[in-house]
């Protein structure tokens, strides 16, 4: 007999729900896994040698890397055609929210970094660690202020003055 | 001064021992936060540990590896979720005794089970990394190119759900690699005319991103909001006589299993958890007690995967061939600091190994005591909102890497990393072999072209070392396929990697055993 998950010892297996499995997501992976190996392939065929070596040269390596990989990859995309998909489960499922925090996470981590070597390490740091504890869902003075201006104090004093790297 | 005074005077040192407390107090947050890995803290305290002596930053290094590994086992004892995928095991015995009453004799057990573990462990590598190191030092090229295959190999067959996939992640690091200067004629590959990427890619970026970067925003994209609220009522601590006669057999059992799993390339402390529960239930004369909250259960799961710790360092101080993924993380930090771990590193540098022994040995004590003292301030800290983990990762992984080469540049190849890296992790490609061949690519490459420049393609098999590394490397392919494919004969479905195989079996045996009345 099977038992069911919930009589199973172990970490809660009813926590949270696991993506679902889906033929499109693995022939789209496999896919772009045979383009990318394809350039690989042919970026590696196209090295420029400086001086023609005996047996294995500059090329052969990464031309065999691409040629493997393109091999797997086409092995990958067969056998999303035919094959049932892979079940997820080790995978969870996302949420509409976590996209939209992710999205604006990504937005939030690309203003940092763009506008860091502008502004300066002081002035940008508590911002951006203030707008990503907003968009995880802090909210509040302590949240909002005093949290990202201490971590950014600490990160500037350990760096400064600590390890006497400049930032 | 001779190697075992020098090598112990530099961690005596006031600055080591600091960085060691501050590893420690590090590591065990890291473990009592579930999500929080031992290999995404290790990444990050790389960034931050390159500009300090060698010893220094191996003593915050190892330190986290350590103290993370006492630290997980409270979430996994306490809300029946591993701080790091090594504590899998734990919840099979450790929530079942908490839910009794018998949390803080849970968490007592787990802590001296873990010190055990890792002590013998660490006699294991003082006793056999340097003869290992000797025998080591006799590889020529084909032997060296065999064992990073080998390497490669055991990892895509532990950590891959899809084998195929697998060999592509393989596949992709070892490319990574090759970016940059020809390790032998120095001609520029894939480098499109950029001097930042002539260099190659920054493998601390890389690990940064697949590791951390990755992992967080996976978090951020499936996060819900449920709270399961940890037992509050810890009950009594210490185990009587009794029990800590039942902890003996199954220590001893799970201790060298884990040294074994630990000594095994790639493999880690959830594998050598789950092992060693399963087979110290084989033995036990209590098996129906097993997953319902039994010392000898706990015992067995966190010796085991603790006692991984010295036998991963065998490997990868001894060999160079890293013995799980934190260990992966660490090579790349020594090698930055000038340092190669393998046979040379017992040459070269003796007393760093006598150094890594030594903190190894002192960290261990440490958290055993901060384990038993402070264990219940702990468990608030688990009450701390995911906000403000989250926000501080972030902006620590930004700051770690851009301290790696104070550009830009490398905070963007992070970045990039961090994105590819959760692709990855949503389409089911495994990040361990891509670290891998990133980082063992230059070295694969470099000895291939070595040896079939010296003895042609026969090199690899009139040499005995480089056959049977190489017959073990098709054999870690083929038999996880054949496993499989037998699986979905029998109708058990196509099954998920070694350590969700092993972890659904020994969920499945302990659960039949809770209900045979014998």
């Amino acid at each position: 007999m099977t038992p069911s998950p919930s009589t199973l010892p172990g970490p809660d297996p009813t926590l949270g729900s696991k993506a679902q499995p889906s033929r499109w997501l693995e022939i789209a992976v496999a896919v772009t896994a045979v383009a990318l190996t394809s350039t690989v392939l042919v970026l590696g065929r196209n090295i420029e040698l400086r001086v023609e070596v005996p047996g294995m040269n500059p090329r052969s390596w990464p031309t065999f890397l691409g040629g493997l990989g393109l091999g797997l990859s086409l092995i990958l995309l067969i056998t999303a055609i035919v094959k049932s998909p892979q079940p997820r489960d080790d995978v969870e499922a996302t949420t509409r929210s976590g996209w939209f925090k992710l999205l604006l996470t990504v937005a939030a981590t690309i203003a940092f970094v763009v506008t860091w070597p502008l502004l300066g390490f002081l002035v940008t740091a508590p911002v951006f660690i203030a707008a990503a504890t907003a968009i995880a869902g802090g909210r509040g003075i302590r949240q909002l202020l005093i949290y990202p201006v201490m971590v950014a104090g600490l990160i500037y004093a350990l760096f400064n003055l600590l390890l006497r790297v400049p930032l | 001064m001779n190697t075992l005074e020098t090598g112990l005077s530099a961690v005596v040192d006031p600055v080591t021992l600091l960085c060691l407390l501050i590893g420690l107090l590090v590591g065990t947050l890291v473990g009592v936060f579930p999500g929080v890995t031992g290999s995404m803290a290790v990444a990050l305290a790389a960034g931050f540990t390159l500009t300090l002596e060698p010893v220094q930053g191996l003593a915050v290094l190892l330190s986290i590896y350590v103290g993370a590994n006492y630290g997980d086992r409270i979430p996994a004892i306490l809300v029946n979720t591993p701080g790091t995928p090594a504590a899998i095991a734990t919840t099979f015995d450790g929530y079942p005794m908490a839910k009794q009453g018998k949390a803080g004799l849970a968490l007592v057990v787990s802590a001296l089970a873990s010190t055990v573990g890792i002590l013998m462990s660490m006699v294991v590598f003082i006793v056999a990394a340097q003869p290992v190191a000797k025998l080591a030092l006799n590889f020529g090229p084909p032997e060296m190119f065999a064992l990073v295959v080998f390497g490669l190999t055991i990892m895509i067959s532990i950590s891959s759900k899809s084998i195929v996939k697998g060999l592509l992640a393989g596949a992709v690091g070892l490319t990574l690699g090759s970016i940059g200067r020809d390790p032998i004629t120095g001609d520029q590959r894939f480098t499109f005319g950029l001097n930042d990427l002539s260099g190659g890619l920054d493998f601390i970026a890389v690990i940064i991103g697949l590791f951390g970067i990755a992992e967080l925003f996976d978090q951020l994209l499936t996060h819900r909001a449920h709270k399961t609220k940890p037992i509050s009522s810890l009950g009594r601590w210490w185990p009587t006589k009794k029990e800590y006669k039942q902890m003996r057999k199954p220590l001893a059992l799970s201790t060298s299993i884990g040294i074994f799993v630990g000594i095994v390339p790639a493999a880690g402390g959830d594998i050598a958890g789950l092992i060693g529960w399963d087979r110290a239930r084989a033995i036990s004369k209590q098996k129906s007690k097993f997953g319902q909250g039994s010392i000898e259960g706990i015992t067995a799961a966190d010796g085991a995967s603790s006692a991984t710790l010295g036998g991963s360092l065998i490997t990868t101080m001894a060999l160079g061939i890293p013995g799980d993924s934190v260990m992966a993380v660490m090579i790349g930090s020594m090698i930055i600091w000038g340092l190669q771990p393998g046979p040379q590193l017992f040459t070269d540098n003796p007393d760093l190994v006598v150094s890594i022994a030594a903190i190894m040995i002192f960290a261990t004590v440490v958290s055993l005591l901060i384990s038993l003292v402070r264990m219940r301030g702990m468990v608030k800290l688990m009450d701390l909102p995911n906000y403000y983990i989250w926000s501080a990762i972030l902006i620590f992984c930004l700051v770690g890497t851009y301290t790696v080469t104070n550009n830009m540049y490398t905070v963007i190849v992070m970045l990039v990393s961090g994105v590819i890296g959760l692709i990855m992790k949503r389409t089911g490609f495994p990040a361990g072999p891509v670290v891998l061949g990133l980082l063992l690519g230059p070295l694969a490459e470099a000895n291939l072209r070595r040896a079939l420049l010296i003895d042609g393609p026969a090199a690899f098999f009139t040499s005995p070392i480089s056959l049977v590394m190489l017959i073990l490397a098709v054999l870690a392919l083929v038999v996880p396929i054949v496993a499989k494919a037998r699986s979905a004969r029998n109708g058990g479905g196509p099954g998920g990697s070694l350590e969700e195989r092993l972890a659904q079996r020994t969920q499945r045996e302990a659960a039949s055993a809770g209900t045979d009345p014998k």
